[in-house]
């Protein structure tokens, strides 16, 4: 089977695109950034099948791929703030749960609340479609800055990992 | 990397084949005489923004020379995948200008049970309980394989500069699984070799329990060499192993 097609979007104002960044802005020390919510699909609208994504999960990683820096570093005291995340079940989202590295990663559940899997079946791409909710993930993120964060710009990389065969 | 199959009838399956994919699915397993991970020559190629000119760095000469000129390589953006991708007469040609003898990283498995890791074999046997408990030549066995891969969203710098979005397969794994009986004994494996393409290294991991008490060694051959762990575990009780063979 194909691999698998992952794809992020974004709904805004009920309308679904491609999502094309996350701008947390400018987050006093403290305080938590707003709140960004993504779907993230296998095979949006494919005609014919792919492979599941499976042990689907989520974390962040330094920019250059390592736990490390500001945001992925597993130690608190080395990071600025942590990601934290919402997964949705297809009722209700999970209490928020920090993210990091390689030791603080969270399953991800299709919107149909299978855990760890976003299947790649054959679908019509629109998320209303109940059948079409195994393709998806539904997930919350928002940035917490911790008090003694510096000034400045921080980057990182948010980083789904799955298996195929 | 991609993987190939051959089976007994000297049939050859490949997850590839001038772009078209066969499924692994399709692997009649009981059939298998080898499965293996090779390298595909991906880095190879060179694409200047400024002139427009693409460098293939893995293409004959030879076969160049017989060109006509003017032969078109046609990619198209394909908005399925995100990806640009050539279309298949442009990849059959591609393919029929490969160098044919190109280094290339393999991780196979025969259907005995050894693994050939870029020339070398790797295989695993058990001693204990006064015996000598051979881990190969007991076909068939249940074949594993599967990828680790990523998909990264990167944001720029707190902006709402469009990102940056990397997918990419970072582990590749092939081993297998089986029950072995033996007189007196029964052992649960799993054994699996993982090309860590980040780390450019091969290790394997190990996952063995056996339906009684156990004492002895577990002895791993790989290449000349030759590595001896001691194992002491109650019957059922799962013991683990992992060390990262070489590098790729």
């Amino acid at each position: 089977m194909a691999q698998p097609i992952p794809k992020w979007y974004e709904v805004v104002d009920e309308v679904e695109a491609i999502a094309l960044s996350w701008s947390v802005g400018t987050v006093d020390a403290g305080n938590f950034s707003a709140e960004k919510e993504f779907y993230i699909w296998n095979n949006k609208s494919g005609v014919t099948p792919v492979s599941d994504m499976t042990n689907v999960f989520i974390t962040t990683k330094h920019t250059d791929g390592t736990d490390s820096g500001l945001i992925a570093d597993p130690n608190p005291a080395s990071r600025a703030g942590v990601v934290e995340v919402q997964t949705f079940d297809g009722s209700v989202f999970s209490a928020w749960q920090e993210i990091h590295g390689s030791t603080s990663t969270v399953t991800l559940l299709n919107a149909q609340g299978a855990s760890g899997v976003i299947e790649g079946a054959v679908n019509d791409g629109n998320r209303i479609t109940p059948a079409t909710a195994v393709n998806f993930a539904r997930v919350k993120l928002r940035l917490q800055v911790y008090e003694w964060a510096p000034a400045g710009a921080v980057s990182w990389k948010t980083r789904v990992s799955y298996q195929y065969t | 990397m991609i993987w190939k199959a051959e089976l007994y009838s000297g049939q050859i399956l490949q997850e590839f084949d001038n772009g078209v994919e066969t499924p692994f699915s399709e692997i009649d397993q009981t059939q298998l005489k080898v499965f293996g991970l090779y390298d595909i020559e991906k880095q190879l190629l060179h694409f200047d923004g400024a002139s427009g000119k693409i460098g293939f760095q893995n293409l004959d000469l030879q076969k160049l020379e017989k060109l006509e000129g003017n032969e078109k390589l046609t990619i198209s953006y394909n908005s399925e995948m995100q990806a640009f991708k050539m279309d298949p007469e442009s990849l059959k040609l591609y393919n029929s200008l490969l160098l044919e003898q190109n280094k290339c990283n393999m991780i196979e498995l025969y259907s005995t049970g050894i693994f050939n890791i870029n020339g070398l074999p790797f295989k695993l046997e058990a001693e204990g309980n006064g015996h000598i408990f051979d881990f190969i030549d007991h076909q068939p066995f249940s074949l594993i394989h599967y990828k680790d891969a990523i998909t990264d969203f990167i944001s720029m710098q707190n902006s709402a500069k469009p990102y940056k979005r990397v997918d990419a397969v970072v582990k590749y794994t092939v081993g297998y699984k089986k029950i072995y009986t033996f007189a007196k004994h029964t052992f649960n494996l799993s054994l699996k070799i993982v090309y860590d393409v980040v780390q450019r290294v091969v290790s394997a991991f190990l996952y063995i329990s056996c339906d009684q008490s156990f004492d002895g060694k577990l002895r791993f051959f790989f290449g000349d060499s030759q590595t001896e762990i001691k194992i002491s575990a109650s019957a059922n009780e799962l013991a683990k192993w992992e060390k990262i063979l070489s590098n790729i």
